[in-house]
């Protein structure tokens, strides 16, 4: 049999494939996870604007669209520390990375960036076609993600974008330090996860909140990672007012990849390898 | 410390349904104080469903891929006890502590007349919503045997369920409602119990006497589960390890 050679290759090559089959099959599960999920907000949503519209800050339009982005960019935000970072501290293989001859701040930064990217996009482009595409064209248009309020605002949406991500990597980053201070990223992300879902706006828009916590809901630094680019999307945030946001998220990213420097610095310096 | 996470991660929630009631007032005839009764029941109700099944949410990462479910087979015990007592996650007393509290506070918000039928509706309706969200955990494990994973997509019906079980059931749409009352049973082991406990009528209509009845559902959930599940075991072909 002439084949016999090339048997263990074709079962090597089938073995990975169904794999990364498996993989994929995972990602859709996750994305139809969201797109279920963003029904359901939807849906609450519906029925209170339903008995007093008038008492809302965003229209029902608007907090549908707010939802979509939202499902979309889910794997942007920084909830949960990067787990190849715990990994690299248990393993000791964080010690590759201190013999670098780069900055290790920047190294992590970059992978910790094309970590969430990775996940985020594919689902983004779905979220798109089912929630932009899709739904319109199956005649449930008020439930569709609506595309940015003007090109203004589409154009402002860009740099948003941008700064929300670098934004949230920075917050990452900072739970990455403490990761690897700690050994442990349970802790991080039982603090972590909550603290961005409130503060971010991925609960609810923050202007949904009491009256009397909106200046400091609207200047602490997570808002940056969601509710100032979305409100710049649908131009709830123009002019002045979007100006005013990007240049908080600008802030607060140089201030938060400054202390995420200095306290990797201290970190570094203090690291004890764990055995390999 | 865990148990402190779980408790904030999951308390999260009561407050984005607190802001929204303080903002629009009410909802489909519903204060925040009834609605945190469901939010609380519910609540309850998973985290103990949660705590009881951890072996069947990693059946097919930690068993089934693993070749480690062979083992399982051949101990002289019905797999599916085996799989329940696999793990207790303490953890998940957060959710459980928070849901008390919740409880607490509706209680207070709320006149709720807790005498003895309304107590009795409220384990009732606990102990038929565990046995839903477990049949709901066995299905999940069940796909395994033909997914080889777990897969992230019985969250839908868990956690999404959770999510939307948490308001009343009157403020949803018709093809939701029903599928929540017939497909997934959630409805009867949240909305018409704690209808029940209110000793309020239906305002979409159910009779009363049908209401204490209605946590049976889970029941019959579960078994149905379990038959798909012996389909699945019956097979099951091992990965090896």
């Amino acid at each position: 049999m002439t084949m016999l050679p090339l048997r263990p290759y074709l079962a090597a090559f089938r073995a990975r494939f169904q794999l990364l089959l498996e993989y994929r099959v995972a990602a859709l599960a996750g994305f139809a996870t969201q797109l279920w999920w963003g029904g359901i907000r939807i849906m609450v949503f519906a029925a209170f604007y339903g008995a007093h519209a008038a008492a809302a800050p965003i229209s029902l339009a608007d907090a549908i669209t707010y939802v979509w982005l939202g499902q979309a960019l889910l794997a942007l935000q920084p909830w949960v520390a990067d787990p190849e970072i715990g990994h690299a501290i248990r393993t000791g293989g964080i010690g590759y990375d201190r013999l670098r001859p780069l900055d290790a701040y920047g190294f992590w930064y970059a992978r910790t960036l094309g970590w969430m990217l990775a996940r985020a996009l594919p689902r983004a482009l779905l979220m798109v076609l089912a929630a932009g595409i899709i739904l319109p064209l199956v005649g449930l248009d008020e439930w569709a993600w609506r595309p940015p309020a003007s090109v203004t605002a589409a154009l402002l949406f860009i740099p948003a974008f941008v700064l929300m991500t670098a934004l949230a990597a920075a917050v990452l980053m900072l739970a990455n330090v403490v990761v690897a201070a700690s050994l442990n990223e349970r802790g991080v992300n039982s603090i972590l996860t909550p603290l961005v879902i409130v503060l971010s706006g991925s609960l609810l828009p923050l202007n949904f909140y009491p009256d009397a916590w909106q200046s400091w809901l609207h200047l602490q630094p997570l808002a940056g990672i969601v509710d100032i680019p979305f409100r710049i999307y649908f131009a709830d945030l123009a002019g002045g007012a979007a100006a005013q946001g990007l240049a908080l998220q600008a802030g607060w990213t140089a201030v938060l990849i400054g202390i995420g420097r200095l306290a990797m610095a201290r970190m570094m310096r203090r690291l004890e390898m764990q055995g390999g | 410390m865990l148990i402190l996470g779980q408790c904030a991660a999951t308390s999260i929630e009561i407050l984005g349904v607190y802001a929204l009631f303080s903002r629009f007032g009410s909802v489909g005839g519903w204060s925040f104080g009834e609605a945190a009764l469901f939010y609380a029941l519910v609540n309850i109700t998973f985290s103990l469903a949660d705590m009881l099944t951890r072996g069947f949410e990693v059946f097919g990462t930690d068993f089934v891929r693993t070749g480690a479910f062979d083992r399982v087979l051949l101990r002289p015990r019905a797999a599916a006890l085996q799989l329940a007592g696999h793990e207790v996650r303490l953890s998940r007393l957060g959710r459980l502590i928070q849901g008390v509290v919740v409880l607490a506070i509706a209680s207070r918000l709320v006149p709720i007349d807790w005498d003895g039928p309304a107590i009795a509706m409220a384990i009732w309706a606990v102990t038929g919503g565990v046995a839903l969200f477990f049949g709901m955990l066995v299905l999940q494990a069940t796909m395994a045997f033909w997914t080889v994973e777990s897969l992230e997509i019985a969250n839908v019906l868990t956690y999404g369920g959770v999510q939307a079980a948490q308001y009343p059931l009157n403020i949803y749409a018709t093809w939701f409602r029903r599928l929540l009352t017939f497909g997934v049973p959630l409805a009867c082991v949240a909305y018409y119990p704690v209808l029940a406990i209110l000793k309020r009528p239906d305002p979409l209509g159910a009779p009363d006497w049908l209401l204490p009845f209605t946590p049976l559902a889970g029941f019959a959930f579960l078994a149905l589960s379990f038959l798909a599940w012996r389909a699945g075991v019956a097979r099951y072909a091992s990965t090896g390890s």
